[in-house]
Protein backbone atom coordinates (compact mmCIF):
# COMPACT_ATOMS: atom_id res chain seq x y z
CA UNK A 1 0.00 0.00 0.00
CA UNK A 2 1.18 3.56 -0.80
CA UNK A 3 2.28 5.54 2.22
CA UNK A 4 0.03 8.75 3.08
CA UNK A 5 2.81 11.42 0.96
CA UNK A 6 3.12 9.16 -1.80
CA UNK A 7 -0.80 9.13 -2.25
CA UNK A 8 -0.86 12.67 -2.00
CA UNK A 9 1.53 13.45 -4.90
CA UNK A 10 -0.17 10.61 -6.98
CA UNK A 11 -3.51 12.41 -6.39
CA UNK A 12 -2.20 15.93 -6.33
CA UNK A 13 -0.42 15.45 -9.86
CA UNK A 14 -3.48 14.11 -11.55
CA UNK A 15 -5.17 17.65 -10.79
CA UNK A 16 -2.20 19.57 -11.96
CA UNK A 17 -2.85 21.06 -15.92
CA UNK A 18 -6.51 21.65 -14.58
CA UNK A 19 -6.71 25.27 -13.92
CA UNK A 20 -8.24 27.44 -16.57
CA UNK A 21 -6.45 30.42 -18.27
CA UNK A 22 -3.34 32.18 -16.27
CA UNK A 23 -3.05 35.40 -14.15
CA UNK A 24 -1.64 37.99 -15.40
CA UNK A 25 2.05 39.59 -14.30
CA UNK A 26 0.14 42.24 -12.65
CA UNK A 27 -2.22 39.93 -10.39
CA UNK A 28 0.74 37.53 -9.41
CA UNK A 29 3.18 40.56 -8.40
CA UNK A 30 0.06 41.74 -6.64
CA UNK A 31 -0.07 38.11 -4.93
CA UNK A 32 3.84 38.34 -4.46
CA UNK A 33 3.51 41.95 -2.88
CA UNK A 34 0.86 40.39 -0.90
CA UNK A 35 -1.60 43.07 -1.76
CA UNK A 36 -4.66 41.04 -3.54
CA UNK A 37 -7.57 41.33 -1.80
CA UNK A 38 -9.13 38.19 -0.15
CA UNK A 39 -11.57 37.23 -2.43
CA UNK A 40 -9.06 37.62 -5.34
CA UNK A 41 -6.53 35.92 -2.91
CA UNK A 42 -8.53 32.65 -2.47
CA UNK A 43 -9.65 32.86 -6.41
CA UNK A 44 -5.47 33.18 -7.29
CA UNK A 45 -4.65 30.27 -4.92
CA UNK A 46 -7.01 28.07 -6.66
CA UNK A 47 -5.30 27.79 -9.57
CA UNK A 48 -2.01 28.06 -8.29
CA UNK A 49 -3.00 24.69 -6.64
CA UNK A 50 -3.72 23.31 -9.59
CA UNK A 51 -1.02 24.91 -12.30
CA UNK A 52 2.57 23.90 -11.74
CA UNK A 53 3.36 26.31 -14.41
CA UNK A 54 2.49 29.53 -11.96
CA UNK A 55 3.50 28.25 -9.03
CA UNK A 56 7.44 28.19 -10.94
CA UNK A 57 6.57 31.92 -11.75
CA UNK A 58 5.66 32.99 -8.44
CA UNK A 59 8.64 31.09 -7.08
CA UNK A 60 11.24 32.67 -9.74
CA UNK A 61 9.65 36.28 -8.34
CA UNK A 62 9.92 35.66 -5.14
CA UNK A 63 13.74 34.02 -5.46
CA UNK A 64 15.03 37.57 -6.91
CA UNK A 65 13.35 39.52 -4.35
CA UNK A 66 15.27 41.55 -2.56
CA UNK A 67 15.02 39.62 1.31
CA UNK A 68 13.28 41.07 3.78
CA UNK A 69 12.25 39.86 6.74
CA UNK A 70 8.72 38.71 6.74
CA UNK A 71 7.63 40.60 9.46
CA UNK A 72 8.08 43.61 6.52
CA UNK A 73 6.32 41.44 4.20
CA UNK A 74 3.53 40.59 6.33
CA UNK A 75 3.02 43.79 8.83
CA UNK A 76 -1.11 43.84 9.74
CA UNK A 77 -3.00 46.67 10.14
CA UNK A 78 -3.50 46.14 13.59
CA UNK A 79 0.43 45.75 14.67
CA UNK A 80 0.57 48.26 17.45
CA UNK A 81 -2.41 46.89 18.90
CA UNK A 82 -1.07 43.21 19.20
CA UNK A 83 2.29 44.92 20.40
CA UNK A 84 -0.09 46.70 22.94
CA UNK A 85 -1.37 43.33 24.17
CA UNK A 86 2.10 41.75 25.02
CA UNK A 87 3.36 44.70 27.17
CA UNK A 88 3.13 42.95 29.82
CA UNK A 89 4.40 39.92 28.68
CA UNK A 90 7.77 41.58 27.74
CA UNK A 91 7.94 43.79 30.85
CA UNK A 92 7.95 40.17 32.21
CA UNK A 93 10.63 38.80 30.14
CA UNK A 94 12.61 41.89 30.81
CA UNK A 95 11.87 41.52 34.59
CA UNK A 96 13.53 37.82 34.47
CA UNK A 97 16.00 38.59 32.68
CA UNK A 98 17.19 41.41 34.59
CA UNK A 99 17.07 38.66 37.64
CA UNK A 100 18.74 36.48 36.12
CA UNK A 101 21.52 38.94 35.29
CA UNK A 102 21.75 40.02 38.84
CA UNK A 103 21.73 36.60 40.52
CA UNK A 104 25.20 35.58 40.53
CA UNK A 105 26.35 38.86 41.69
CA UNK A 106 26.30 37.49 45.55
CA UNK A 107 29.29 35.48 43.94
CA UNK A 108 32.47 37.05 46.34
CA UNK A 109 33.66 39.13 43.06
CA UNK A 110 37.29 38.37 44.56
CA UNK A 111 36.60 34.63 42.70
CA UNK A 112 36.38 36.46 39.14
CA UNK A 113 39.14 39.01 38.72
CA UNK A 114 38.90 41.21 35.57
CA UNK A 115 41.42 40.24 32.99
CA UNK A 116 43.96 43.01 33.54
CA UNK A 117 44.39 43.57 30.23
CA UNK A 118 41.15 44.96 30.08
CA UNK A 119 40.21 46.75 33.01
CA UNK A 120 39.13 49.76 31.60
CA UNK A 121 35.83 48.42 29.57
CA UNK A 122 33.23 47.94 31.50
CA UNK A 123 31.37 44.55 29.37
CA UNK A 124 33.44 42.87 26.77
CA UNK A 125 32.52 40.16 25.20
CA UNK A 126 35.41 37.42 23.15
CA UNK A 127 34.73 34.96 20.87
CA UNK A 128 37.23 32.43 21.87
CA UNK A 129 38.59 28.96 20.37
CA UNK A 130 37.16 26.38 22.59
CA UNK A 131 40.89 25.30 23.57
CA UNK A 132 41.55 28.46 24.50
CA UNK A 133 38.62 29.49 26.34
CA UNK A 134 39.15 26.08 28.66
CA UNK A 135 42.71 27.20 30.39
CA UNK A 136 41.14 30.84 31.17
CA UNK A 137 37.97 29.24 33.16
CA UNK A 138 40.47 26.34 34.90
CA UNK A 139 42.37 29.50 36.10
CA UNK A 140 39.28 30.99 37.30
CA UNK A 141 38.07 27.39 38.85
CA UNK A 142 41.03 27.42 41.25
CA UNK A 143 41.01 30.85 42.43
CA UNK A 144 36.97 30.33 43.12
CA UNK A 145 35.95 29.14 46.86
CA UNK A 146 32.59 27.85 44.50
CA UNK A 147 34.01 25.00 42.08
CA UNK A 148 30.58 23.68 41.23
CA UNK A 149 29.65 25.83 38.36
CA UNK A 150 32.47 24.48 35.92
CA UNK A 151 31.49 20.61 36.52
CA UNK A 152 30.20 20.08 33.24
CA UNK A 153 32.66 21.69 31.37
CA UNK A 154 34.96 18.18 30.92
CA UNK A 155 32.02 16.07 30.14
CA UNK A 156 31.59 19.14 26.74
CA UNK A 157 35.70 18.71 25.82
CA UNK A 158 34.85 15.17 25.47
CA UNK A 159 32.08 15.63 22.38
CA UNK A 160 33.85 13.74 19.33
CA UNK A 161 31.38 16.14 17.31
CA UNK A 162 31.67 19.46 15.33
CA UNK A 163 32.70 21.62 18.73
CA UNK A 164 30.20 24.30 19.68
CA UNK A 165 31.56 27.55 19.86
CA UNK A 166 32.29 28.86 23.20
CA UNK A 167 31.46 32.50 23.74
CA UNK A 168 33.22 33.51 27.56
CA UNK A 169 31.64 37.06 28.84
CA UNK A 170 33.79 38.97 31.00
CA UNK A 171 32.43 41.87 33.46
CA UNK A 172 34.90 43.66 34.74
CA UNK A 173 35.20 42.10 38.67
CA UNK A 174 31.34 40.40 37.41
CA UNK A 175 30.29 37.05 37.37
CA UNK A 176 31.32 34.78 34.65
CA UNK A 177 28.72 33.82 31.85
CA UNK A 178 29.37 31.05 29.12
CA UNK A 179 26.99 30.82 26.40
CA UNK A 180 27.37 27.30 24.15
CA UNK A 181 26.29 27.73 20.63
CA UNK A 182 25.90 24.18 19.52
CA UNK A 183 27.28 24.93 15.48
CA UNK A 184 25.07 22.05 13.52
CA UNK A 185 21.72 21.35 15.41
CA UNK A 186 20.57 17.96 14.32
CA UNK A 187 17.22 16.73 13.97
CA UNK A 188 17.72 13.98 16.60
CA UNK A 189 19.02 16.04 18.84
CA UNK A 190 15.67 17.80 19.03
CA UNK A 191 14.19 14.99 20.17
CA UNK A 192 16.60 14.88 23.03
CA UNK A 193 15.30 18.77 23.43
CA UNK A 194 11.71 18.94 25.26
CA UNK A 195 9.41 19.62 23.09
CA UNK A 196 6.02 22.41 23.60
CA UNK A 197 2.58 21.13 23.44
CA UNK A 198 1.53 23.82 20.72
CA UNK A 199 4.30 22.40 18.07
CA UNK A 200 6.82 25.10 17.72
CA UNK A 201 9.81 23.26 17.67
CA UNK A 202 11.98 24.16 19.81
CA UNK A 203 15.10 27.04 19.02
CA UNK A 204 18.10 24.81 18.94
CA UNK A 205 20.40 27.86 17.97
CA UNK A 206 21.50 28.62 21.28
CA UNK A 207 20.90 27.92 24.85
CA UNK A 208 22.52 30.33 27.64
CA UNK A 209 23.86 29.37 30.48
CA UNK A 210 24.72 31.78 33.65
CA UNK A 211 27.35 30.26 35.93
CA UNK A 212 24.29 30.23 38.24
CA UNK A 213 22.22 28.25 35.78
CA UNK A 214 24.55 25.70 35.49
CA UNK A 215 23.85 24.60 38.45
CA UNK A 216 20.36 23.57 37.34
CA UNK A 217 19.13 20.58 36.87
CA UNK A 218 16.54 21.62 34.32
CA UNK A 219 18.96 22.79 32.03
CA UNK A 220 19.53 19.86 29.16
CA UNK A 221 22.99 20.32 28.30
CA UNK A 222 24.22 17.48 30.05
CA UNK A 223 21.69 15.48 28.21
CA UNK A 224 22.21 17.05 24.75
CA UNK A 225 25.69 16.38 25.06
CA UNK A 226 25.22 12.83 26.28
CA UNK A 227 22.50 12.64 22.84
CA UNK A 228 25.32 13.96 20.97
CA UNK A 229 27.83 11.20 22.09
CA UNK A 230 25.00 8.58 21.09
CA UNK A 231 24.09 10.19 17.85
CA UNK A 232 28.07 9.84 16.68
CA UNK A 233 28.43 6.40 18.31
CA UNK A 234 25.29 5.33 15.99
CA UNK A 235 26.42 7.24 12.65
CA UNK A 236 27.33 4.07 10.75
CA UNK A 237 29.23 5.50 7.43
CA UNK A 238 29.51 8.45 6.49
CA UNK A 239 30.39 9.62 2.82
CA UNK A 240 32.36 12.30 0.65
CA UNK A 241 34.00 13.02 -2.95
CA UNK A 242 37.05 14.30 -2.39
CA UNK A 243 37.32 13.75 -5.32
CA UNK A 244 37.11 10.52 -5.36
CA UNK A 245 33.79 8.80 -3.98
CA UNK A 246 35.42 7.70 -0.05
CA UNK A 247 33.23 6.08 2.34
CA UNK A 248 34.10 6.00 6.55
CA UNK A 249 32.67 3.46 8.90
CA UNK A 250 34.12 4.44 12.23
CA UNK A 251 32.79 8.24 12.30
CA UNK A 252 35.36 9.95 9.90
CA UNK A 253 38.49 8.03 11.48
CA UNK A 254 39.94 6.28 8.48
CA UNK A 255 38.11 6.17 5.02
CA UNK A 256 38.39 3.96 2.01
CA UNK A 257 37.67 4.56 -1.74
CA UNK A 258 34.62 3.57 -3.20
CA UNK A 259 34.79 2.00 -6.73
CA UNK A 260 31.86 3.11 -8.96
CA UNK A 261 30.88 0.81 -11.56
CA UNK A 262 31.85 3.79 -14.44
CA UNK A 263 35.22 5.66 -14.90
CA UNK A 264 33.17 9.11 -14.56
CA UNK A 265 34.28 12.30 -12.99
CA UNK A 266 31.50 12.95 -9.40
CA UNK A 267 30.21 16.16 -8.52
CA UNK A 268 27.34 15.28 -6.05
CA UNK A 269 26.26 13.45 -3.61
CA UNK A 270 23.35 13.09 -1.45
CA UNK A 271 22.33 10.09 1.19
CA UNK A 272 19.01 8.94 2.91
CA UNK A 273 19.80 6.28 5.38
CA UNK A 274 21.43 3.42 3.08
CA UNK A 275 20.38 4.89 0.21
CA UNK A 276 22.79 7.00 -1.94
CA UNK A 277 22.82 8.81 -4.94
CA UNK A 278 25.71 10.27 -6.50
CA UNK A 279 25.98 12.21 -10.19
CA UNK A 280 28.49 13.50 -12.14
CA UNK A 281 29.62 14.22 -15.90
CA UNK A 282 27.75 13.46 -19.01
CA UNK A 283 24.27 13.18 -16.67
CA UNK A 284 25.97 10.25 -14.60
CA UNK A 285 23.83 9.10 -12.17
CA UNK A 286 24.10 6.06 -9.71
CA UNK A 287 21.98 4.82 -6.96
CA UNK A 288 22.84 2.24 -4.20
CA UNK A 289 19.95 1.03 -1.64
CA UNK A 290 22.77 -1.19 0.59
CA UNK A 291 24.97 1.76 1.67
CA UNK A 292 27.41 1.67 -1.58
CA UNK A 293 27.88 -2.07 -1.76
CA UNK A 294 26.21 -2.29 -4.77
CA UNK A 295 25.72 0.22 -7.31
CA UNK A 296 23.11 0.53 -10.25
CA UNK A 297 23.50 3.79 -13.17
CA UNK A 298 19.79 5.59 -13.65
CA UNK A 299 18.85 6.96 -16.57
CA UNK A 300 16.98 10.13 -17.45
CA UNK A 301 15.82 10.98 -20.74
CA UNK A 302 16.63 14.38 -22.23
CA UNK A 303 19.06 15.17 -19.32
CA UNK A 304 21.74 16.65 -20.78
CA UNK A 305 25.57 18.05 -18.81
CA UNK A 306 26.99 17.28 -15.59
CA UNK A 307 24.53 16.97 -12.55
CA UNK A 308 26.09 18.97 -10.06
CA UNK A 309 23.76 18.75 -6.80
CA UNK A 310 21.58 16.19 -5.56
CA UNK A 311 19.44 16.51 -2.57
CA UNK A 312 17.78 13.13 -1.66
CA UNK A 313 15.19 13.80 1.30
CA UNK A 314 13.97 10.77 1.95
CA UNK A 315 14.46 7.72 -0.04
CA UNK A 316 11.39 8.59 -2.43
CA UNK A 317 12.24 12.48 -2.97
CA UNK A 318 14.75 13.05 -4.79
CA UNK A 319 16.12 16.29 -6.91
CA UNK A 320 18.93 17.22 -8.47
CA UNK A 321 20.28 20.05 -10.51
CA UNK A 322 22.34 20.25 -13.58
CA UNK A 323 25.14 22.65 -14.84
CA UNK A 324 22.80 24.08 -17.13
CA UNK A 325 20.16 25.00 -14.65
CA UNK A 326 17.92 22.02 -15.24
CA UNK A 327 15.73 20.56 -12.00
CA UNK A 328 15.04 17.05 -12.18
CA UNK A 329 13.08 15.67 -9.49
CA UNK A 330 11.42 12.16 -8.76
CA UNK A 331 9.37 11.58 -5.88
CA UNK A 332 9.37 8.05 -6.38
CA UNK A 333 12.54 6.86 -5.64
CA UNK A 334 14.13 7.69 -9.01
CA UNK A 335 11.64 5.69 -10.81
CA UNK A 336 10.23 8.62 -12.67
CA UNK A 337 11.50 11.78 -13.51
CA UNK A 338 9.90 15.29 -14.23
CA UNK A 339 11.90 18.38 -14.94
CA UNK A 340 10.61 21.57 -13.37
CA UNK B 1 -6.29 56.39 -16.23
CA UNK B 2 -7.66 55.30 -12.53
CA UNK B 3 -10.63 54.39 -14.26
CA UNK B 4 -9.45 52.37 -17.02
CA UNK B 5 -7.31 50.85 -14.18
CA UNK B 6 -10.35 49.85 -12.33
CA UNK B 7 -12.33 48.96 -15.54
CA UNK B 8 -9.29 46.40 -16.64
CA UNK B 9 -8.92 44.80 -12.90
CA UNK B 10 -12.39 45.10 -11.44
CA UNK B 11 -13.81 44.67 -14.41
CA UNK B 12 -16.46 47.66 -13.76
CA UNK B 13 -17.27 50.44 -16.13
CA UNK B 14 -17.12 53.33 -13.10
CA UNK B 15 -15.36 53.41 -10.33
CA UNK B 16 -17.67 51.70 -7.21
CA UNK B 17 -17.54 53.45 -3.76
CA UNK B 18 -16.21 50.05 -2.51
CA UNK B 19 -13.08 50.38 -4.73
CA UNK B 20 -11.97 53.33 -2.69
CA UNK B 21 -9.81 50.66 -0.86
CA UNK B 22 -8.55 49.45 -3.86
CA UNK B 23 -7.38 53.03 -5.51
CA UNK B 24 -5.68 53.78 -2.09
CA UNK B 25 -3.75 50.68 -2.68
CA UNK B 26 -2.33 51.42 -6.23
CA UNK B 27 1.33 52.53 -6.91
CA UNK B 28 0.52 55.71 -8.13
CA UNK B 29 3.80 57.25 -8.77
CA UNK B 30 4.99 54.06 -10.66
CA UNK B 31 1.41 53.85 -12.33
CA UNK B 32 2.24 57.25 -14.12
CA UNK B 33 5.85 56.26 -15.34
CA UNK B 34 4.91 53.36 -16.91
CA UNK B 35 1.97 55.05 -18.94
CA UNK B 36 4.05 57.65 -19.42
CA UNK B 37 6.50 55.08 -21.14
CA UNK B 38 3.75 53.05 -22.69
CA UNK B 39 2.60 56.57 -24.90
CA UNK B 40 6.40 57.02 -25.33
CA UNK B 41 7.53 59.70 -23.83
CA UNK B 42 10.99 60.18 -24.20
CA UNK B 43 11.93 61.46 -20.69
CA UNK B 44 9.95 59.42 -18.92
CA UNK B 45 11.89 56.61 -20.63
CA UNK B 46 14.79 58.20 -19.50
CA UNK B 47 13.87 57.56 -15.57
CA UNK B 48 12.48 54.43 -16.11
CA UNK B 49 16.03 53.19 -17.91
CA UNK B 50 17.71 55.21 -14.81
CA UNK B 51 15.89 53.49 -12.06
CA UNK B 52 14.96 49.66 -13.50
CA UNK B 53 17.89 49.02 -15.96
CA UNK B 54 20.38 47.08 -13.83
CA UNK B 55 17.48 45.56 -11.67
CA UNK B 56 16.24 44.09 -14.47
CA UNK B 57 19.29 42.80 -15.97
CA UNK B 58 20.34 41.72 -12.45
CA UNK B 59 16.74 40.33 -12.16
CA UNK B 60 17.30 38.13 -15.50
CA UNK B 61 20.54 37.21 -14.70
CA UNK B 62 19.00 35.30 -11.19
CA UNK B 63 15.98 34.09 -12.97
CA UNK B 64 18.05 32.20 -15.48
CA UNK B 65 21.31 31.37 -13.79
CA UNK B 66 23.17 32.60 -16.57
CA UNK B 67 24.67 36.06 -17.31
CA UNK B 68 23.97 35.39 -21.21
CA UNK B 69 20.53 33.76 -20.92
CA UNK B 70 19.84 36.72 -18.70
CA UNK B 71 20.90 39.62 -20.86
CA UNK B 72 18.83 37.76 -23.94
CA UNK B 73 16.04 37.22 -21.51
CA UNK B 74 16.45 41.25 -20.44
CA UNK B 75 16.74 42.04 -24.06
CA UNK B 76 13.51 40.39 -24.97
CA UNK B 77 11.42 42.09 -22.07
CA UNK B 78 12.74 45.56 -22.67
CA UNK B 79 11.72 44.76 -26.26
CA UNK B 80 8.55 44.26 -25.25
CA UNK B 81 8.35 47.22 -22.66
CA UNK B 82 9.34 49.21 -25.48
CA UNK B 83 6.71 47.77 -27.62
CA UNK B 84 7.88 46.70 -31.72
CA UNK B 85 4.65 46.72 -33.02
CA UNK B 86 2.76 49.78 -33.88
CA UNK B 87 -1.21 49.74 -33.27
CA UNK B 88 -3.22 51.52 -36.33
CA UNK B 89 -2.88 55.21 -35.18
CA UNK B 90 0.80 54.89 -35.66
CA UNK B 91 1.51 54.31 -31.17
CA UNK B 92 3.40 51.75 -30.07
CA UNK B 93 2.08 48.49 -28.08
CA UNK B 94 3.57 48.18 -25.15
CA UNK B 95 3.88 45.91 -22.56
CA UNK B 96 4.04 48.73 -20.16
CA UNK B 97 0.56 49.63 -20.59
CA UNK B 98 -0.47 46.40 -18.82
CA UNK B 99 0.54 47.26 -15.65
CA UNK B 100 -2.04 48.27 -13.31
CA UNK B 101 -0.21 49.79 -10.18
CA UNK B 102 -1.24 46.54 -7.85
CA UNK B 103 2.02 46.30 -7.25
CA UNK B 104 5.26 47.36 -7.32
CA UNK B 105 6.63 48.49 -10.41
CA UNK B 106 9.81 46.61 -9.88
CA UNK B 107 8.59 43.37 -8.44
CA UNK B 108 5.87 43.69 -11.32
CA UNK B 109 8.91 43.53 -13.84
CA UNK B 110 10.13 40.32 -11.88
CA UNK B 111 7.09 38.92 -12.72
CA UNK B 112 6.85 39.91 -16.19
CA UNK B 113 10.51 38.19 -16.47
CA UNK B 114 9.96 35.14 -14.65
CA UNK B 115 6.68 34.40 -17.18
CA UNK B 116 9.09 35.04 -20.05
CA UNK B 117 11.67 32.83 -19.09
CA UNK B 118 9.51 30.06 -18.33
CA UNK B 119 6.73 30.53 -21.37
CA UNK B 120 9.90 31.16 -23.94
CA UNK B 121 13.72 30.20 -23.08
CA UNK B 122 12.53 27.12 -20.88
CA UNK B 123 10.15 25.53 -23.62
CA UNK B 124 13.29 26.11 -26.35
CA UNK B 125 14.90 23.66 -24.39
CA UNK B 126 12.05 21.16 -23.66
CA UNK B 127 11.09 18.03 -25.36
CA UNK B 128 8.07 18.26 -23.46
CA UNK B 129 6.17 20.70 -21.12
CA UNK B 130 6.14 20.82 -17.72
CA UNK B 131 2.24 19.42 -16.99
CA UNK B 132 3.08 17.15 -19.86
CA UNK B 133 5.88 15.87 -17.91
CA UNK B 134 4.13 14.91 -14.89
CA UNK B 135 3.65 11.24 -15.37
CA UNK B 136 -0.04 11.02 -14.15
CA UNK B 137 0.30 7.28 -15.11
CA UNK B 138 0.09 4.60 -12.08
CA UNK B 139 3.63 4.20 -10.36
CA UNK B 140 4.93 1.58 -9.13
CA UNK B 141 3.51 2.29 -5.89
CA UNK B 142 0.02 3.88 -6.56
CA UNK B 143 -0.41 0.55 -8.85
CA UNK B 144 -1.72 -0.87 -5.10
CA UNK B 145 -4.16 2.13 -4.23
CA UNK B 146 -7.39 0.98 -4.63
CA UNK B 147 -9.95 2.36 -6.54
CA UNK B 148 -11.91 3.18 -2.31
CA UNK B 149 -8.58 5.14 -1.70
CA UNK B 150 -8.34 6.88 -4.70
CA UNK B 151 -11.89 8.11 -4.17
CA UNK B 152 -11.05 9.15 -0.82
CA UNK B 153 -8.26 10.44 -1.10
CA UNK B 154 -9.29 13.12 -4.35
CA UNK B 155 -12.29 13.80 -2.06
CA UNK B 156 -10.70 14.58 1.06
CA UNK B 157 -8.13 17.04 -1.21
CA UNK B 158 -11.09 18.41 -2.62
CA UNK B 159 -13.08 19.12 1.12
CA UNK B 160 -9.48 21.69 1.32
CA UNK B 161 -9.30 25.29 1.04
CA UNK B 162 -7.39 26.35 -2.32
CA UNK B 163 -4.35 27.68 -0.20
CA UNK B 164 -4.41 24.21 1.80
CA UNK B 165 -3.88 22.78 -1.71
CA UNK B 166 -1.64 25.20 -2.98
CA UNK B 167 0.47 24.44 0.26
CA UNK B 168 0.49 20.36 -0.66
CA UNK B 169 1.40 21.19 -4.00
CA UNK B 170 4.12 23.16 -3.10
CA UNK B 171 5.54 21.00 -0.47
CA UNK B 172 5.16 17.59 -1.77
CA UNK B 173 5.19 18.36 -5.63
CA UNK B 174 7.25 20.99 -6.54
CA UNK B 175 9.49 20.29 -3.65
CA UNK B 176 9.63 23.98 -2.29
CA UNK B 177 11.43 24.18 1.03
CA UNK B 178 8.97 25.64 3.67
CA UNK B 179 11.05 28.78 3.50
CA UNK B 180 10.52 29.11 -0.36
CA UNK B 181 6.55 28.55 0.66
CA UNK B 182 6.51 30.63 3.65
CA UNK B 183 7.68 33.71 1.17
CA UNK B 184 4.97 32.80 -1.23
CA UNK B 185 2.27 33.14 1.44
CA UNK B 186 3.66 35.55 3.50
CA UNK B 187 4.05 33.59 6.19
CA UNK B 188 6.66 32.28 8.64
CA UNK B 189 8.50 29.16 8.00
CA UNK B 190 7.23 27.83 11.30
CA UNK B 191 3.43 28.39 10.45
CA UNK B 192 4.38 26.82 6.90
CA UNK B 193 5.51 23.53 9.04
CA UNK B 194 2.71 23.63 11.54
CA UNK B 195 -0.30 23.86 8.68
CA UNK B 196 0.83 20.98 6.94
CA UNK B 197 1.02 18.84 9.92
CA UNK B 198 -2.29 19.72 10.69
CA UNK B 199 -3.27 19.30 7.07
CA UNK B 200 -1.93 15.85 6.84
CA UNK B 201 -2.69 14.86 10.13
CA UNK B 202 -6.91 16.05 9.42
CA UNK B 203 -6.75 14.31 5.42
CA UNK B 204 -5.28 11.16 7.09
CA UNK B 205 -8.28 11.52 9.41
CA UNK B 206 -10.60 12.09 6.73
CA UNK B 207 -9.57 9.57 4.40
CA UNK B 208 -10.42 7.02 6.64
CA UNK B 209 -13.16 8.68 7.46
CA UNK B 210 -14.64 8.19 3.90
CA UNK B 211 -12.58 4.60 3.59
CA UNK B 212 -15.26 3.61 6.49
CA UNK B 213 -18.11 5.04 4.75
CA UNK B 214 -17.55 2.68 1.78
CA UNK B 215 -17.52 0.07 3.50
CA UNK B 216 -14.22 -0.56 4.78
CA UNK B 217 -13.40 -1.77 8.19
CA UNK B 218 -11.54 1.34 9.79
CA UNK B 219 -8.32 -0.69 11.22
CA UNK B 220 -7.95 -2.39 7.40
CA UNK B 221 -8.71 1.48 5.76
CA UNK B 222 -5.84 2.69 8.58
CA UNK B 223 -3.63 -0.53 7.27
CA UNK B 224 -4.36 1.33 3.57
CA UNK B 225 -2.51 3.95 4.96
CA UNK B 226 0.18 2.48 6.17
CA UNK B 227 2.07 5.27 7.56
CA UNK B 228 2.11 6.71 10.71
CA UNK B 229 1.41 10.65 11.12
CA UNK B 230 3.75 11.12 13.18
CA UNK B 231 6.61 10.09 10.10
CA UNK B 232 4.62 13.11 8.28
CA UNK B 233 6.00 15.40 11.62
CA UNK B 234 9.20 13.95 11.26
CA UNK B 235 9.55 14.98 7.77
CA UNK B 236 8.60 18.38 8.10
CA UNK B 237 10.85 18.78 10.85
CA UNK B 238 13.85 17.19 9.06
CA UNK B 239 12.51 19.64 6.02
CA UNK B 240 12.90 22.37 8.46
CA UNK B 241 16.58 21.26 10.43
CA UNK B 242 17.72 20.82 6.91
CA UNK B 243 17.00 24.23 5.63
CA UNK B 244 18.72 25.41 8.94
CA UNK B 245 21.39 23.96 8.41
CA UNK B 246 21.94 24.95 4.54
CA UNK B 247 21.21 28.45 6.07
CA UNK B 248 23.92 28.32 8.71
CA UNK B 249 26.42 26.87 6.09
Amino acid sequence: MPSLPQLLRSRLAARQGLAGDHPDADRLAAFAAQSLPAQERTSLLKHLAECPTCREILSLTLETEPRASVSDLHVPATSHIAWWKWRWAAATAVACVAAIAFWPQKVPQTALPSPPSRPSVPMQIDHLQPQAAQPEIRRTVKKSPAPKPVAPLPERTQIPLEEPEVVVAKPAAAPLAIIVQPSAPDDRLAEALPKPANGFLPDQSKSVASQAMLDRPRLPLSNLFAKRKQIANETKSLWTLNPDLQKSEDGGQTWRTVQVPANVTLYALSTSGSSVWIGGADGALFHSIDDGLHWKPVKIPNLAGAIISIDARDENWIKLKTKSGDQWQSTDGGVHWYRQ
Amino acid sequence: MLEDVVRRSLSSDRIPRESTQFLDSLHVDELLLARACARGDEAAWEQFLGFYREKLYRAATAIARSESIGRELADSVYADLYGTRLREDGSRISKLDSYMGRGSLEGWLRTVLAQDYVNRFRSERRSVSFVESIDTRPHESAISETAELTHATDAALAALSSEERFLLAAYYLDGRTLAEIGRMLGAHESTVSRRLEKITASLRKQIIKKLCESGIARREAEQMLDVDVRELNMNVREGLTQERRSESI
